[in-house]
């Protein structure tokens, strides 16, 4: 319709269509990209730690510090909503951490990473792990630099969480299952949630371990290291 | 919900677009959002509602496609089913090909 005097005759012709085809997140990626070239030039090996608030991020990494901390020199950047208690427990377990506090956000993006990236010394650091945010969803949008992405699931949440949050499996290199410990305790049914995993990303690796006992951690330090390029 | 977060970028690409291209007023948005992109749809349209008034995105009709996963065979191109998760021809695991995109595919300015 016309706009100056309402007759039918159609005189906006002014529209035009911008094919852009661009990501939505592209200043993330591209920030993302800039975090992966600056730690493969420093040799070092970046991991994204995804799970629901509790799965045992932290303690994982606390029992892998204690573990393998003095044969692999690591450093820990982790998310929470609030207080740096992560960071505290990061450190007494020996590794170099700092502490993202997002307020509302509810993942990490390239740019949180880029500056604690920038606050930790990474001069003898073999291997960068990002704790993020204790979300399912909102984190597997982003892209941080890491090499691989890891999703934690632990016993007490039940076998079906991976077909409750698909979205995390796809998107993740590996799955650890963590609280093996409590099998005993609990009705959680290993084989079902393997092959719940297999039905969604078929192939993924998965590995059943334990922050509290140490079970596992071993299985999945030798995976870790066949992925690592040669030093 | 990081729908909000998802927003702010879209809006932020939309405005460096149209002043790139000298426009004044934005009329369409489209969107490819995959199905495992872990974007609700819903949220993102709420948003767009919250945050677009007082933008050059206005009086924009936001246009959102919704990309389903699709699995496929990398050594043969089969495509892949919901109950099998090895290909039956040459059994290497299915691949995702399709289902995480989030994308803006275009824009229309005047
Ligand atoms: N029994 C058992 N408890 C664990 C294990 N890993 C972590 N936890 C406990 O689970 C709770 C949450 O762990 P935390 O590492 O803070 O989880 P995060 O939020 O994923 O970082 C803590 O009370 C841990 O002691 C495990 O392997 N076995
Ligand atoms: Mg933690
Ligand atoms: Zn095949």
């Amino acid at each position: 319709m016309c706009d100056s005097c309402g007759c039918p005759a159609d005189n906006s012709t002014s529209a035009r269509r911008i094919d852009l085809a661009q990501d939505i997140l592209s200043r993330n990626n591209d920030i993302a990209g800039h975090n992966r070239r600056h730690l493969r030039d420093r040799a070092i090996f970046c991991l994204n730690i995804i799970s629901a608030p509790g799965s045992g991020k932290t303690s994982f990494l606390e029992r892998l510090g204690r573990d393998y901390g003095r044969e692999t020199a690591m450093a820990v950047i982790v998310g929470d909503q609030q207080t740096d208690n992560d960071q505290r427990r990061l450190q007494e377990a020996g590794l170099a951490a700092v502490q993202i506090n997002t307020g509302a956000a509810c993942h990490l993006d390239a740019d949180m990473v880029h500056r604690a990236m920038h606050k930790l010394d990474l001069a003898s650091c073999k291997l960068l792990i990002i704790e993020n945010i204790g979300n399912m969803v909102c984190p597997t949008a982003y892209d941080l630099g890491e090499e691989l992405r890891i999703a934690v699931i632990s016993t007490p949440e039940g076998e079906d969480k991976p077909a409750k949050y698909p979205d995390l499996i796809l998107s993740s290199d590996v799955l650890l299952i963590n609280k093996v410990d409590l099998l005993p305790y609990l009705t959680f049914d290993l084989q079902e949630c393997c092959r719940q995993v297999e039905e969604i990303k078929p192939g993924l690796p998965v590995f059943a371990v334990s922050a509290t006992s140490g079970e596992g951690m071993a299985a999945f330090w030798q995976w870790l290291k066949e992925r690592w390029p040669a030093e | 919900m990081h729908e909000m977060s998802i927003m702010q970028n879209i809006l932020d690409i939309v405005a460096e677009t149209t002043a790139r291209e000298q426009g004044t007023r934005v009329t369409r948005i489209d969107l490819a959002i995959g199905e495992r992109a872990g974007v609700m749809i819903d949220a993102l349209t709420f948003a767009f509602e919250a945050m677009s008034p007082r933008t050059i995105a206005a009086e924009a009709e936001l246009i959102i496609s919704e990309i389903p996963l699709r699995y496929q065979c990398p050594t043969c191109a089969r495509p892949g089913t919901e109950q099998l998760s090895q290909c039956p021809a040459c059994a290497s695991f299915y691949e995702m090909v399709q289902g995480r995109e989030l994308q803006i595919t275009a824009i229309e300015i005047e």
